[in-house]
């Protein structure tokens, strides 16, 4: 009860400081009132600043966001960026949730709403909507599984995982069971099937398997712990790394009737791993953080015999289940509660919307990569546990920050982990891929929605929360020479830029609607006389100026940024 | 026909007297009007100028033996000795020296080379000496020190050339902490203009010819409306994965035009034989073809094949050949065009092995004393510099670090080793730090 008095009177001093900026956020959750370019006062009471990673589970997490990095603002004297623009906010949600930029008609619907909760309920729109499932089932497709070639992209369609996905995220099904349904590859229903393809897709590799699981599920990379102790994170043990791998080297993949799944068998799966030193040990079923199963090993040298009693599977079926299963123990007692499944998946999404994660980058968390805002982690993954891993609400919280929402202009270099301005993040593949299609509109979109061109694009932007963005030379060739690029921004394959053309307009108004259409704004005075003259000095090739003008918008950095 | 073609890439280059006055008029006039060109601002300060027009010509070849080769099966063996291993030492044309028995085509020409015995260096693990051994520092995050191969892109590098100045050859994207080091920031606070133009394996260079419709007009007047755009837009956005993506168009059009250089099978057949059928040798190969046509810095890498935890004597019996006759062709080959006395050669990895065997009988990362060589601009040829003791454990005599490494090899290639940065907003940062003194031994 103090606390929240004590958290009141902030807002009420956040409210008094500052009377300007977002009356038109307001009513949703009281912090959004205390959102201010200048950095709240210092209040005398120390609970109020210190007090925001005592709040219970279950409070808004967007306020705890808030007091927290606001709190780390004061500590290190920084002064965050004014708030984003509503223009700004929009593009940026629309990319961050639905993969892809907005469309005029939805910017303009947007700044003319005058509810005050309209930046919420543009969050839960889209939040709810189909395009959503399908953003963020490409988002994690590429994290769990990765970059890929046509025909294993066809495979992987095939499976359904790419449909398990989608709909695990319109029904916002908790994290932890989707994390369950991949790792245990037993469907309770044939609509899950999809979710065996995590583990398929790894070939019958259990060490790839194993460093596969432990970056996507807990956030920690194991790679190196293959032949040695953790040099630099001693708590990742290289008991970890093998007792891992035998969590998951009883599986074989099999192909049944319901599709592709993952047999296990119950015998098998003992060896022993050798240090550098030439030390051997057995390898045990144990992960991180000490979690253990316990597990009969045979007498060296004794051989186990495979009998049809230890199966609980019907003798003779394809994809076994042993009545002991290695698998079912992983999700049981190592997956089931692990503090890291929380950790990790809320630093991703973290690392998702706010550009960079707490901890960086996103797959280190471990002792050596210390988050930027420990105590915040650990209250947000508390919280994100407690809420049954809910995946919507997290992404709601973090849309609604006051960090989210800052702008990403900044006058002289920032330190990024600190938050203090939006951090600018490259689109993936597919969202510049699909703001290329809503922006030009083409005539034949299957010629640039295809399965090739998908494939093509991913594999020249593979990147999906990378530790950096750097650009390379093959990139920039292919925007400016490539044919798909170069087609599609052309009038011949472009509804927009065939109705531009038509339509009569004076060339001023023509480079308006492409900004408006590509950027999301007018141009400024300065873009707009270059642009415009650029078109009226070529009248006798205008279709080549528009085109070519349009090309150099989106191929520019603001198109390609989510800023 | 291949000859055909090199003749007709040499008139592209950067290195002709038109090139070289093209590049005086360009640096007068933008040094008269400096204060317009702030990027450029510290390239054009006076005390950089003069050393940028004497180290200009100046290149280097990295060849990047990542993962760490052994000194012992190399440029240090101990024979006899515990920790000898298996090889025996040869003699070389520097009399009193051997080096292993695996590079016999090395010890005929080690008379050309410098050779480091003592390097002793702090980080034993492979990001973190990849790093070290890369840029010269450790971290001090947020700030990115530069790669040593992007500071000869800025100091040395020639703006105006079409030809990328640093390249970084890399046919196998695989090794771990390679591969993630190569997702770093190279270019640091130097900027993404100076990180380098990748190729090999997966980064093959297509989208080299205009569009359809489009003429070389067209192509740039388009792109210069891009540049301007997106300027504007990098003028508030300072963040490296903006400025990144900016540069890369920048390069578009001199790729277009040096893409044939880029074509492995433009090189002379005669060559390719030479320099073997692997891809460490082709490449090797490529980077003095880079060279000789206007690249400034060249690393040749190749994931990371040196990191023998097991079976160390195999691996090195199947890789020190390759490595002993690709360090013979190239450093006769520079010798032959004289292009030694301007071309630094670098041969190194991150760090040396253990001089004990593991149970694997591998050898194990080992930073405390190891071997690395060079040859060319600016160094006294036939030297071998620093000692290990018997057993190769210590170092005996003379110890290296990498800050004087750097300081040796930035002097030997006309640069000021202390230069400070001139970076508004951070902390000071010099080209080398604590003063780190160039060995004069190791400097013709």
């Amino acid at each position: 009860m103090r606390l929240m008095l004590s958290f009141q009177r902030s807002a009420l001093l956040g409210c008094l400081t500052c009377l300007c900026s977002f009356a038109a956020l307001g009513g949703e959750d009281i912090l959004s009132t205390n959102v201010t370019s200048s950095i709240p006062v210092e209040s005398n009471s120390p609970s109020v600043s210190t007090a925001w990673y005592a709040q219970p589970y279950g409070v808004d997490p967007a306020m705890v966001i808030d007091l927290a990095l606001e709190a780390s603002w004061r500590t290190h004297q920084l002064q965050p960026t004014a708030p984003a623009d509503e223009r700004v906010f929009l593009r940026r949600i629309y990319l961050d949730l639905i993969g892809r930029i907005p469309r005029p008609q939805e910017t303009q619907s947007f700044l003319a709403d005058t509810d005050v909760n309209k930046r919420i309920l543009r969050i839960d729109a889209l939040l709810q909507s189909e395009a959503h499932a399908v953003h963020l089932s490409e988002v994690l497709d590429a994290i769990l599984i990765g970059r890929t070639d046509t025909e294993q992209l066809r495979r992987r369609t095939a499976a359904g995982w790419i449909d398990y996905l989608k709909r695990a995220i319109d029904q916002n099904r908790p994290w932890n069971e989707v994390a369950r349904d991949a790792l245990l590859a037993r469907p309770s229903s044939p609509i899950d099937q999809g979710a065996n393809w995590y583990l398929y897709a790894r070939r019958d590799k259990p060490q790839e398997i194993a460093e596969a699981v432990s970056k996507d599920f807990f956030g920690v990379r194991i790679d190196c712990a293959q032949c040695h102790d953790h040099p630099l994170a001693s708590e990742i043990k290289q008991q970890h790394y093998w007792g891992l791998v035998a969590f998951f080297n009883r599986s074989k993949n099999v192909d049944t009737p319901e599709g592709p799944a993952v047999s296990e068998s119950a015998i098998g799966g003992f060896s022993e791993f050798s240090n550098l030193e030439g030390d051997s040990t057995p390898n045990e079923l144990v992960f991180l953080g000490d979690r253990r199963v316990e597990e009969t090993r045979p007498a060296s040298g004794a051989k186990e015999e495979d009998r049809d009693e230890l199966y609980v599977s019907s003798p003779g079926s394809t994809a076994r289940v042993p009545k002991f299963s290695r698998r079912e123990q992983f999700v049981e007692r190592v997956l089931d509660g692990h503090p890291l499944l929380a950790k990790a998946m809320v630093n991703r999404l973290w690392a998702w919307m706010m550009g960079r994660g707490i901890v960086h980058p996103v797959d280190a968390i471990d002792s050596y990569h210390a988050p930027s805002h420990p105590e915040l982690l650990d209250w947000l993954a508390g919280d994100f546990a407690a809420s049954g891993y809910d995946v919507r609400r997290l992404l709601r919280s973090l849309a609604r920050t006051r960090a989210y929402q800052l702008s990403s202009k900044e006058d002289a270099f920032v330190d990024p982990q600190w938050f203090s301005a939006a951090i600018v993040k490259p689109l993936t593949a597919e969202m510049l891929q699909r703001s290329m299609l809503v922006a030009f509109d083409p005539i034949e979109p299957s010629q640039w929605n295809s399965l090739e061109q998908r494939v093509m694009f991913s594999n020249a932007f593979p990147d999906v929360i990378a530790e950096e963005s750097i650009s390379n030379v093959t990139q920039g060739l292919l925007l400016t020479n490539g044919d798909s690029v170069n087609d599609l921004v052309s009038i011949k394959h472009s509804h927009f830029l065939q109705t531009l053309r038509d339509s009569k307009s004076s060339d001023a108004s023509l480079i308006r609607l492409l900004f408006e259409a590509l950027l999301n704004r007018p141009p400024d005075a300065e873009e707009l006389v270059r642009c415009e003259s650029f078109i009226s000095s070529r009248p006798e090739r205008r279709d080549q100026a528009i085109e070519s003008a349009a090309w150099a918008i989106v191929s520019s950095a603001e198109f390609r940024f989510n800023h | 026909m291949a000859s055909e073609v090199n003749k007709k890439q040499l008139n592209n280059t950067c290195g002709g007297m038109d090139h070289k006055l093209h590049r005086r008029l360009f640096l007068q006039g933008s040094f008269a009007g400096a204060a317009s060109v702030a990027s450029f601002q510290s390239l054009f300060s006076v005390p950089a100028f003069a050393e940028s027009a004497q180290a200009r010509g100046k290149r280097c070849i990295l060849l990047w033996l990542c993962g760490a080769p052994s000194q012992f099966e190399t440029w240090d063996p101990k024979p006899k000795r515990p920790t000898g291993g298996p090889f025996s030492s040869i003699p070389t044309s520097l009399p009193g020296v051997h080096i292993s028995e695996l590079m016999p085509k090395t010890a005929s020409i080690m008379d050309k080379l410098t050779v480091v015995r003592s390097m002793s260096t702090e980080p034993s693990e492979h990001f973190q000496a990849i790093d070290l051994l890369t840029r010269g520092e450790q971290p001090r995050p947020p700030f990115t020190r530069p790669v040593m191969g992007s500071v000869l892109a800025k100091y040395l590098g020639q703006l105006d050339c079409p030809v990328p100045q640093f390249v970084l050859l890399d046919p196998c994207p695989e090794g771990n902490e390679f591969r993630a080091f190569k997702a770093s920031n190279w270019a640091g606070w130097l900027g993404a203009e100076y990180g380098p133009v990748r190729f090999g394996g997966p980064y093959k260079l297509e989208n080299v010819t205009y569009p359809k419709g489009l003429d070389t007009q067209d192509h740039s007047d388009r792109e210069a409306l891009r540049s301007f755009l997106s300027k504007k837009f990098a003028n508030d956005h300072k963040a490296a994965a903006v400025q990144s993506y900016n540069s890369v168009f920048e390069r578009v059009r001199g790729l277009m035009k040096a893409a044939p250089l880029f074509d492995l099978n433009s090189l002379l057949e005669a060559d390719r034989e030479r320099y073997g059928p692997g891809t460490f040798g082709m490449h090797a190969l490529l980077a003095r073809h880079l060279i000789e046509n206007g690249s400034t810095f060249v690393m040749v890498a190749n994931g990371m094949p040196w990191d023998c935890h097991v079976l160390n004597h195999e691996t090195h019996q199947m890789l020190v050949p390759e490595l002993d006759r690709i360090i013979f062709h190239l450093v006769n080959d520079l010798t032959d065009r004289k292009m030694l006395d301007d071309t630094l050669v670098l041969i190194m990895g991150e760090f040396g092995r253990t001089p004990w065997l593991n149970e694997a009988r591998g050898r194990d990362h080992y930073p405390k004393a190891w071997s690395m060589a060079m040859a060319g601009c600016g160094l006294k040829p036939g030297v071998v510099y620093g000692a290990t003791d018997e057993n190769g454990v210590a170092v005996s005599d003379q110890p290296l670090d990498q800050r004087r490494l750097f300081a040796t090899i930035y002097k030997a290639l006309g640069l000021d080793p202390h230069m400070a940065y001139d970076l508004p907003d951070f902390p000071p940062f010099n080209r080398v730090e604590q003063d780190a003194a160039p060995v004069d031994e190791l400097l013709a």
